[in-house]
């Protein structure tokens, strides 16, 4: 595997949930979503870099979607993952599986 | 129906500095303005911290990834570890990045050493006006003496004819006063002593500033409240937010409470500078003198 192609754990979980809100994933949406389904706190900065990141990675890529009331004429961007973003997420799931192997008893 | 209040425009210019180029930026400031327009129908105070907030936050972090993304691009990954610069700037950052992952703890830290240093320079300043300099002059170091040098050798208090001269021509001083200091006899012949006694004229106790003591120390002691008003309300707000759970109904921006709280500090600020300023306006002047020998 080339370098930097390794996920960070936040990256996985912001490219699972990008994956995850399809159509509707927006920062917003993203966010609340993150901080519903993995029960912990994200802080705009932190989503913000991150998505930067996984962008120039080449794990994601996004386009302009419809703009809302709210947003002052500001666009707004829907992510989703790219091909390679999906073989990150592949395999860093499957080093997980290979590493938890045998550890079913202490991992419950 | 109305369009949705916008946030700051300064706040908004500095957010805009960091954010990518282009459309990437701009969704981002589109994003917190939406979060903004939603929570501004609450509050626009509230809404304008959070902003602020934000813009620091958000700012910071794309900052950060900008600058590591530039680091692994050159492949100039030279940790110069040794450097006492580079640690330095190192334990900073890790530093400001701690206190703004935790904003309350941060909050209630700062507040706490602010307060200590305030309490420590007030009972300073108490015992500075108090124990270390117990004059009552309005402005000490405003305070000249004129001696007259005929050309020989020494320095001699002026004639009263040149008083006279002085107060017609001199313009540069806001009170002239002349005084001649003696010695007086008192008590019966079996006890008796002798005190040092002066004559002055009638601008002398306004030159010295002597009455209006009471009122300048009032007056500082106020300045002083409100600027401790002005630290301690919006630090009140977040220690408020931190123990929101522990009062009952009341907000971190609540009108009444902030407004009851400003009396009583003007309250409390005023009734304790004024037992000292009191006791430092009955100071006899020639009591004031002596002690300056």
């Amino acid at each position: 595997m080339a370098p930097g192609t390794f996920l960070g754990e936040f990256e996985l979980v912001v490219l699972l949930a990008v994956m995850q809100l399809g159509d509707d994933a927006h920062a917003i949406n993203l966010r609340d979503h993150i901080e519903r389904r993995a029960e912990r706190k994200v802080t705009r900065g932190a989503l913000y870099a991150t998505l930067e990141r996984l962008e120039r990675k080449g794990f994601l890529e996004w386009e302009l979607d419809e703009t809302t009331p709210g947003r002052g004429g500001m666009p707004r961007r829907r992510f989703f993952v790219t091909p390679e973003g999906i073989q990150a997420v592949r395999t860093s799931q499957t080093m997980i599986a290979r590493l938890s192997e045998g550890l079913e008893e202490a991992l419950g | 129906m109305r369009p949705p209040r916008l946030p700051p425009h300064l706040l908004e210019w500095v957010l805009r500095a960091f954010v990518p180029p282009g459309a990437a930026g701009l969704s981002i400031v589109g994003d917190l303005r939406e979060e903004f327009a939603i929570r501004g129908a609450r509050s626009h105070l509230a809404a304008t911290l959070w902003f602020a907030w934000q813009t620091i936050h958000v700012s910071y972090r794309l900052s950060g990834e900008r600058r590591r993304a530039r680091r692994a691009d050159t492949r100039t990954r030279v940790r110069s570890k040794g450097e006492p610069v580079s640690s330095l700037l190192r334990d900073l950052r890790q530093g400001a990045r701690s206190l703004m992952r935790t904003p309350v703890y941060a909050g209630t830290a700062i507040l706490t050493l602010a307060l200590g240093v305030g309490a420590t320079t007030a009972v300073f300043s108490v015992v500075n006006g108090v124990l270390l300099r117990p004059l009552p002059y309005l402005d000490p170091a405003a305070l000249v003496d004129i001696s007259v040098n005929t050309g020989g050798a020494g320095w001699y208090g002026s004639s009263i004819p040149e008083f006279f001269d002085y107060e017609e021509n001199l313009g540069t001083v806001g009170h002239l006063a002349g005084w001649q200091t003696g010695l007086l006899t008192v008590g019966d012949s079996t006890r008796p002593r002798r005190i040092d006694i002066a004559f002055v004229t009638q601008q002398f106790f306004p030159a010295l500033g002597v009455p209006p003591v009471l009122a300048t120390v009032l007056r500082e002691s106020l300045a002083l409240t409100m600027l401790g008003a002005l630290i301690g309300i919006p630090a009140g707000a977040v220690l408020t937010r931190a123990t929101g759970r522990l009062v009952f109904g009341v907000g971190p921006f609540d009108m009444v409470s902030l407004s009851a709280a400003l009396v009583v500090l003007a309250m409390s600020g005023v009734v304790s500078a004024a037992v000292p300023a009191l006791r430092a306006s009955r100071i006899d002047p020639i009591i004031a003198l002596r002690s300056s020998g």
